[in-house]
């Protein structure tokens, strides 16, 4: 399978779907706790690149997040042997004949309880499309070094953003040659790592504004209350949600999802059953992830 | 209720119409999706389990294992669930994320585009491969 106008680099859909507009480059809270973060490369492929051509092209991916101001910069540490995504302690960048769906690479990261990055590995696809190193000769597939971009990127801490332009957008045409950040990009690593937030070596502060929301509260009718049988729904929002989801029906089945990115906190429903148990739940969103309230209940009345 | 309940039907259609629009811009297309999955479902998500994992590749991962109450088998072997291995989720205090998945919750129903991963079952193309389904 070989999409003919555009390609995944690491995912193919920006964050869920949202009708509200989202600024471009997208964080989830993570970073690291360090201001220059280590690497190694496996070159091993089997495109028949020479090593010293693919890490080159690998390292101009990773060399173009520190030529921002911002307070970031991955380190070269030279080559591994290490050809599997795992935290290992080890940064790692490898090759694998094999294919993922359509994606050409993708990056795995953990991080630890105070929210810093511990490790991060790349692996690109070998099996999707031919690959090129340079910025000449590609045909029908991609050029290293823009993917590699995009990958450390996620190594960072950025996810895909909203600006088509970008670097860290879901998808990439065949043999694009770019091979520096666009403004968006530097704009979402110079949030992550502030100019002034230290020296080389001081750990980062993750984000607050992108933690996954808060737990919805409050929920009106009360729960296990009584309502009519046109009720309207409200609840008090989760820190930090965006939008909200509404799955309601009877309890005698799993409440479905009724209303999606809802804005406001209140839904209204009008001649449910009278004298029935209904289960609802609100879901809490925004870019970090979703958040599942608990299970409230309410029973209508007879009229 | 007939109104509200087809306006309601008809708003999530539409931002479901908007989302898969989305995703055929981004680089596959619906049609190929289809092809490349092994099994397409609708369900809906029954529980969730965070495990940790060690691939036929080597890939040593946390994932949280996704069952999925099967209404339609769209394409495939029909069974009545589906487990899906979804790397991400939290275990002794580190969590792995994968920026590209996205692991649905507890009640969430879904349209799945499945492919085999060794004796697991994982979604095709992350978060495109799982789409929000209101039949």
């Amino acid at each position: 399978m070989r999409p003919r106008a555009r390609l995944v680099i690491a995912t193919l859909l920006l964050a869920s779907c949202c009708l509200v507009p989202l600024s471009a480059y997208v964080t989830i809270g993570h970073v690291w706790g360090k201001a220059s973060v280590p690497y190694k490369i496996n070159p091993a492929n089997d495109f028949m690149i020479a090593s010293a051509d693919l890490i080159a092209a690998v390292q101009a991916g990773a060399t173009q997040w520190g030529t921002t101001a911002a307070q970031f910069a991955f380190s070269y540490g030279g080559t591994t042997s290490t050809a599997v995504l795992a935290n290992d302690g080890q940064n790692n960048v490898f090759f694998r004949n094999d294919t993922n769906g359509s994606y050409i690479a993708e990056t795995w990261w953990w991080y630890d309880a105070t929210n810093h990055l511990v490790d991060f590995d790349t692996v690109f696809h070998e099996g999707l499309v031919p690959m090129f190193v340079g910025s000449t000769g590609c045909s029908g597939g991609i050029y290293i070094t823009l993917p590699a971009m995009h990958e450390f990127g996620h190594g960072l801490g950025l996810w895909h953003s909203d600006d088509s332009t970008a670097v860290m957008t879901a998808s990439q045409g065949y043999c694009d040659p770019r091979s520096t950040l666009g403004a968006d990009d530097i704009a979402g690593v110079t949030f992550l790592y502030p100019p002034s937030s230290g020296s080389s070596g001081t750990p980062s502060t993750p984000p607050a504004t992108t933690s996954v929301p808060g737990q919805p509260s409050a929920p009106s009718p009360k729960n296990s209350g009584s309502a009519a049988r046109h009720v309207n729904l409200s609840w008090t929002a989760g820190a930090g949600a965006t939008l909200h989801d509404v799955y309601v029906g009877p309890c005698t089945a799993t409440a479905p999802l009724y209303a999606i990115n809802l804005t406001s906190t209140t839904l209204s429903l009008s001649t449910l059953n009278a004298l029935t148990a209904y289960c609802w739940r609100v879901v809490e969103r925004n870019s970090a992830g979703d958040t599942a309230g608990p299970l409230w209940t309410f029973t209508t009345r007879k009229n | 209720v007939k109104q509200l309940v087809l306006a309601a039907v008809v708003a999530i259609a539409l931002t479901t119409a908007s989302q898969a629009h989305a995703q055929l811009a981004g680089g596959v297309t619906l049609e190929a999706q289809t092809a490349a999955a092994a099994r397409i479902v609708v369900g809906t998500v029954s529980s969730t389990n965070v495990v940790s994992v060690t691939n036929a590749a080597g890939d040593t991962y946390i994932a949280t294992e996704v069952v999925v109450a099967v209404s339609r088998t769209i394409k495939g072997t029909a069974t009545s669930t589906l487990t899906l291995t979804i790397p991400g989720g939290t275990l002794s205090g580190v969590t792995m994320r994968a920026p590209h998945e996205r692991i649905p919750l507890v009640g969430e129903r879904l349209r799945v585009f499945a492919i085999a991963d060794g004796p697991r079952w994982k979604v095709l193309n992350g978060r495109q491969g799982l789409m929000r389904s209101v039949d």
